[in-house]
């Protein structure tokens, strides 16, 4: 059974709660943008990954205490996000993601995660490789998602045919994918942590 | 065009690599410093939610009960507290007299043998102020109470505080305790159970009163005490609890009607609720009909519905209820048959046959006089037991044509969370809404608030006629964030009370999924506000949208007790008709506080049983008590209420032979009378305290239902279905065909055909 300190006064209660809760908010802090990336990669919709972000805080806020700290919070927030995810599918009777498919998304998002915890941060990542992608390729990126465009909106914007956006956003996609993956494990062989199994080929 | 552009989105990110799409989205929403109001948010939902778990500590903190005993606790505070009752029922009966109270009571204690710690379980006897001793010696007494339970209450010795009675007088009963209660009461719960209370004493036309001591003999010895009392249709209430494994607990009440449906009680409250003050001649009726629980622990939205008992006109000659206007429980329901659910799919709870029943037009006269309700009555056989009666209760409101319409101050709060977003949602709310504002006009008001992460006001509060400014505030309005919905209501009261327009129409309309899931300030603290404000003349229409999400219980709590209706949109079809067709009745409130009484003659029936109104039950006593509040009916609304009726020497439906009472024969006099019934209605108009009644006896009718009114088979059909759905025994030898048949030649007059519709959705369901 769990035996929580048993504090003196009301005082030294409200002191553990106000340090659990500061704990708690730098863990949130650290570590939201990559449960919204992991739930908007889930359910694809970046509102509802919101509000499952947002539901799954305050469900593991009230069970902070049965956190343990050597754990990563991320990997423990990522366990109870899929499990709102499924509910997410079942009240929206949609068929919810293969497990394999949310496995191989975890997979990156945990080494993004980890370029985010080495400093450099896997934003930066992607602007450093946006800067590599051919011109019309950033050109979608940019237009599609940073100037946060409906998909007609920025095809008109480009003139090109939404067909044509969604061919650009794709390769943009895989290699700014395949060009993060390499920054980070180039980051991280040389003296950094632990050595990554790379993908063959 | 919008559900275009979600498509070609869909497809643009669709496919290869949903990850980084994410993340792409991510970055793009953390340089909008999105970041940081999301992380603000986060900030404000983990304070609520610390605020909520203490809350909820508090009854223990000073006994630093550890959290995870929380449960366990309640599961055994619960057990206290029907040790505190049949301690007092037992130490009442020998040192005050018979009791006067018709006691029902019946305590579900599913846990898995719990057992407590002494100190735990001493602290909380302590809570609910009862004085235990320790432990004392092996011979600590094992308890188990009633016959649906299988807890097991291992603990101390205690004794009762009164004389204990003779052993020889009263060998020991498997339930008793020796305790020593000294409970304390909670005055304002009790106070509505006195039965010498100033609102008791009902007329009764059948038979005269007696006094009320007329109690029948009691023995002791065994676990039950049944104590009779034979003067009203005594309220109901049910507590119930049920935890698995010490580790889940719901403890759900309803406590009174008018106190609206608890959400989790705490062990302190419920334990308030049962522990009693003897001096007083106080206790709790505790009973199972009329009982609204809501699960919170589970994903289920629906507030459980335990449909009313059989009844005997002696034992409980009144039936007494609040009206109920709704009809979203249809519309729900039909929108889930509509996508192919089958009925062993339908949540039962979802199914509220009042609701069904109001959702069709009928072919009620219009009232005439001085009231602005008019009866419509019909008795015939039962088309599910041709042994049975049906009673069919109609009650017509007065149409005000719209030329008549006051002036309308209306408040549209929309909920534009994240959950909102789907097409037939904030875009057919929209929708929905513009529709209505076509028929305002200069003399009427329009403000428009928005509840998300942060409530705001979308449209100040503007003129009518100007559609521009409206319909531009409307178009803007977009789906994302999560849900404050209490900020945005008490903002949305708050405009409406400034701009209040005296004699016209005042009301905040409420359009949202219902998923207040993200913490907000508690349902009753929500129920509360409406509550009040509409008793300063501000009422609540709520429509709900996409059944996805939809926090039913919610919803129909919130508007049960505030003066409010509740609609359930699903289609453009259902927002026209809601905002057009029915727009007089949506807006323009005729009376409120509607209840009815329906007083059943003992001399034509040997029992009755209300279908449907499960959550809307009130107390006998509540009928004449001003204060206590009802249903509200708008513009041409109609109501109907059905009855199943055994009629004399039939065969009773209630269990018949008591074991402490001779005989069930009325030991009060009979008023020889042809009558079936007496119905009764109150109602208060909108801007009035005291309310007015009107009475029409019901005679019987030997007519078959083959021979009733279309409006009668085509209810009766209707309630057929729902009884169905639910899983009623009685109809368990109709199918939904024979309800299609029925319905079918019933349809009649069917302007907007809404009554073929339910033909065409019940006939495609499966027997």
């Amino acid at each position: 059974m769990l035996v929580m300190p048993e504090p003196d006064s009301q005082s030294t209660q409200k002191k553990i709660v106000l340090t659990r809760r500061q704990r708690f908010s730098e863990l949130m802090r650290e570590h939201h943008s990559q449960l919204l990336v992991f739930a908007t990669a889930i359910v694809k919709d970046h509102d509802s990954a919101k509000d499952i972000v947002q539901d799954a805080l305050v469900t593991a806020w009230k069970k902070f205490d049965q956190y343990e700290t050597d754990r990563d919070f991320g990997k423990w927030m990522r366990g109870i996000i899929r499990n709102k995810c499924k509910d997410w599918f079942r009240k929206h009777q949609k068929d919810a993601l293969p497990d394999i498919e949310v496995v191989e998304m975890e997979v990156d998002i945990e080494s993004w995660q980890s370029a985010n915890a080495a400093g450099t941060g896997v934003f930066e990542t992607v602007e450093v490789c946006m800067e590599k992608l051919p011109e019309n390729l950033k050109g979608a990126v940019d237009t599609y998602y940073f100037e946060n465009r409906d998909g007609t909106d920025a095809a008109e914007q480009l003139q090109i045919t939404p067909a044509n956006l969604r061919k650009r956003l794709e390769r943009a996609r895989a290699l700014l994918h395949d060009c993060i993956s390499r920054t980070i494990e180039a980051d991280q062989t040389p003296s950094n942590i632990t050595p990554r199994v790379s993908h063959a080929g | 065009m919008q559900d275009k552009d979600k498509d070609l989105d869909k497809t643009l990110n669709a496919g290869s690599d949903a990850a980084m799409d994410a993340l792409l989205l991510q970055m793009a929403k953390a340089k909008n410093t999105d970041s940081e109001s999301f992380l603000e948010e986060m900030e404000a939902l983990i304070d609520q939610a610390e605020e909520e778990e203490e809350e909820k500590i508090v009854p223990f903190s000073d006994t630093k009960v550890r959290r995870k005993l929380y449960w366990r606790a309640a599961a055994i505070a619960a057990v206290v507290m029907v040790l505190g009752t049949i301690a007092l029922v037992y130490h009442s009966a020998n040192s005050t007299g018979p009791m006067l109270a018709s006691y029902d009571a019946q305590i579900i204690a599913h846990s898995a043998g719990t057992q407590v710690e002494p100190a735990l379980e001493k602290q909380i006897l302590t809570k609910q102020s009862l004085k235990a001793a320790p432990a004392s010696g092996p011979a600590s007494p094992s308890i188990s109470i009633g016959y649906d339970t299988d807890y097991v209450w291992k603990g101390s010795q205690v004794e009762y505080g009164a004389t204990p009675p003779q052993p020889s007088q009263a060998p020991k009963p498997r339930t008793r305790p020796e305790s020593t209660v000294n409970a304390t009461v909670d005055d304002r719960l009790a106070t509505r159970h006195f039965l010498g209370g100033p609102n008791e004493l009902q007329e009764l036309n059948y038979r005269k009163a007696e006094p009320k001591q007329s109690v029948s003999e009691h023995t002791y010895g065994t676990t039950a005490y049944e104590y009779e009392a034979l003067d009203i249709g005594a309220s109901r209430n049910a507590f119930s609890t049920s935890g698995h494994g010490g580790t889940e607990f719901t403890a759900q009440a309803k406590k009174q009607n008018n106190d609206g449906i608890l959400g989790g009680v705490t062990a302190e409250a419920a334990g308030a609720f049962f522990a009693n003050k003897n001096e007083s001649g106080v206790e709790p009726i505790i009973g199972r009909e009329d009982s609204l629980a809501i699960r919170e622990s589970t994903s289920s939205r629906y507030g459980s519905l335990i449909d009313n008992p059989w009844a005997s006109p002696i034992k409980d000659p009144l039936s007494t209820f609040s009206i109920d206007v709704d009809t979203a429980s249809w519309t729900n329901v039909r929108g889930l048959l509509n996508q192919g659910y089958q009925p062993s799919n339908i949540d039962k709870d979802s199914v509220r046959i009042e609701e069904w029943i109001n959702y069709f037009d009928w072919d009620y006269a219009q009232p005439e006089g001085k009231h602005p309700f008019a009866f419509a009555t019909e008795v015939a056989s039962s088309p599910w037991n041709q042994d049975h009666l049906l009673l069919r209760i109609g009650v017509q409101g007065k149409e005000m044509s719209r030329q008549e319409r006051p002036r309308a101050n209306l408040v549209f709060l929309f909920d534009v969370s994240g959950s909102m977003s789907s097409a037939n949602k904030l875009p057919l709310a929209k929708h929905a809404i513009e529709t209505l504002t076509e028929e305002l006009n200069a003399d009427d008001k329009v403000t428009m608030v928005v509840y998300a992460g942060s409530e705001g006001l979308a449209l100040p509060p503007t003129n009518g006629h100007k559609q521009k400014p409206i319909l531009h505030a409307l178009r803007n309005l977009n789906a994302g964030g999560s849900t404050n919905g209490g900020a945005g209501i008490k903002l949305a009261y708050r405009m409406a009370k400034e701009n209040y327009i005296e004699d016209g129409v005042n009301r905040v309309i409420l359009c949202t999924d219902g998923d207040f899931n993200v913490g907000t300030t508690s349902n009753q603290a929500l129920v509360d506000l409406v509550e009040s404000r509409s008793k300063e003349g501000v009422f609540l229409s709520v429509c709900g949208f996409g059944n996805d999400n939809l926090n039913d219980s919610m919803l129909e709590e919130i508007t049960n007790k505030g003066n409010g209706n509740y609609y359930f949109i699903d289609s453009k079809r259902e927002a026209r008709k809601v905002f057009l067709e029915d727009l007089m009745g949506t807006l323009v409130t005729i009376a409120k506080d509607v209840k009815i009484q329906v007083e059943f003659n003992p001399a034509q029936v040997e029992s009755y049983r209300l279908i449907g109104y499960a959550n809307r039950k009130l107390n006998a006593e509540d009928f004449e008590n001003d204060a206590i509040d009802a249903g509200e009916v708008g513009s041409g609304h109609s109501v109907t209420a059905l009855y199943e009726i055994v009629p004399i020497g039939g065969q009773s439906k209630v269990p018949p032979e008591l074991r402490y009472q001779k005989s069930t024969e009325p030991k009060r006099e009979l008023v020889p009378s042809e009558e079936l019934a007496l119905l009764k209605l109150r109602y208060k108009l909108p801007d009035a305290d005291t309310s007015i009644p009107m009475t029409q006896p019901i005679m019987p009718d030997d007519q078959s239902w083959q021979q009733a009114s279309k409006d009668y088979r085509f209810a009766a059909a209707v309630a057929m279905t729902g009884m169905k759905l639910r899983g009623h025994d009685s109809v368990k030898n109709s199918s939904y065909a024979d309800a299609v048949k029925i319905a079918k030649k019933a349809i009649g007059k069917d302007i907007h055909g809404h009554k073929a519709e339910f033909v065409n959705v019940i006939n495609s369901l499966k027997p």
